[in-house]
């Protein structure tokens, strides 16, 4: 382990040694930025999001290529915490950002409302892509900060 | 919680429960996702190590569902009921054997505070686990844990613990 910062976009080389399954953990991450349900600017969106509540300096500071559309303000607004009030955000965006705070703290807690508001802008599946891909960009989040830790 | 089901599982049986959950709804993940649950059992990790992840990853998030299951594979490893009661807090004061102890605490950091891991940690991890070994089992609680949040967040939970369920790994 270097103690060198690790992000989600690059823990794969990380974790490439565990073999093929460390490649299917890959593709995943990389599908939920081309999938047809939720922008890949607004999971970039998700990402930083994610990445502001983790408190990850590292995380906040790196950016998904897919995310090509994505304007500075809202990678600003959502990395200062204050995207809640600011109308440059539609309620479509504001309604998955919302969902994904509740789900960060502790996915008992998301309202029906919350999970409904998703589903009026993005469908059913939409909810579900955006579910799945909270859980495993979380992840990919979460480990990466582990491997940050310097060993002895 | 929601109390009841937000979104519909598709009307199709494959016999995979993470294909006829409602994640079969995203067809473009679905395969990915039933894969890394499946595969992550035959990366040259114990499955009961595994397993008391697992566990400690479906009571931390509270999925009445994966808490319930028990993979046969990680019972035919020597798994017992004894020591699944053992996985709560608490546990490094358990009877359970160091290697499993080792991997419990590996996802206490990983499920409730990942900066908290420490040199120590890794060091202690590497005593009972190769590298691969613990690169397997980081991606193993990745995706139970984002498996157990998807299926709570999905609503239609119950509330009451369910009858403890042995299933074999789906492929």
């Amino acid at each position: 382990m270097s103690g060198q910062p690790v992000t989600s976009l690059d823990i794969d080389r990380r974790l490439a040694i565990a073999g093929p399954i460390s490649v299917l953990f890959q593709e995943l991450a990389e599908k939920f930025f081309d999938q047809p349900h939720i922008p890949p600017d607004l999971m970039e969106l998700v990402r930083l999001d994610l990445a502001y509540m983790h408190r990850s300096e590292a995380e906040m500071a790196v950016r998904r290529p897919e995310a090509k559309g994505l304007s500075k303000g809202k990678i600003d607004a959502v990395l200062a915490g204050n995207w809640h009030r600011d109308p440059q955000f539609s309620d479509a965006e504001k309604s998955v950002l919302n969902f994904a705070e509740y789900y960060f703290v502790d996915p008992e807690t998301i309202p029906d409302e919350a999970a409904f508001a998703v589903s009026r802008h993005f469908g059913d599946s939409g909810l579900v892509c955006l579910i799945e891909a909270l859980g495993f960009i979380d992840a990919r989040i979460r480990l990466a900060l582990i491997y940050s830790t310097k060993e002895t | 919680m929601g109390s009841m089901a937000r979104v519909k599982a598709p009307e199709v049986s494959t016999g995979n429960v993470v294909r006829d959950s409602p994640m079969g709804l995203v067809p473009e993940t679905v395969d990915q996702i039933a894969n890394l649950n499946g595969r992550v059992w035959e990366q040259g990790v114990r499955p009961a190590v595994l397993e008391v992840m697992r566990l400690r990853n479906a009571r931390t998030v509270n999925c009445v569902f994966c808490k319930s299951v028990r993979y046969d594979v990680a019972k035919k490893d020597g798994l017992t009921e004894d020591q699944v009661a053992q996985i709560q807090d608490g546990h490094q004061q358990s009877d359970l054997p160091e290697e499993e102890k080792a991997a419990l605490a590996f996802a206490d950091v990983y499920l409730k505070d990942p900066k908290s891991m420490t040199p120590a940690l890794w060091t202690r991890l590497r005593k009972h686990f190769t590298d691969q070994q613990i690169a397997v089992m980081a991606i193993g609680l990745g995706t139970f844990n984002a498996s157990s949040r998807c299926a709570v967040s999905l609503g239609g939970m119950p509330e009451d613990n369910l009858p403890v369920m042995e299933i074999s790994v789906s492929k």
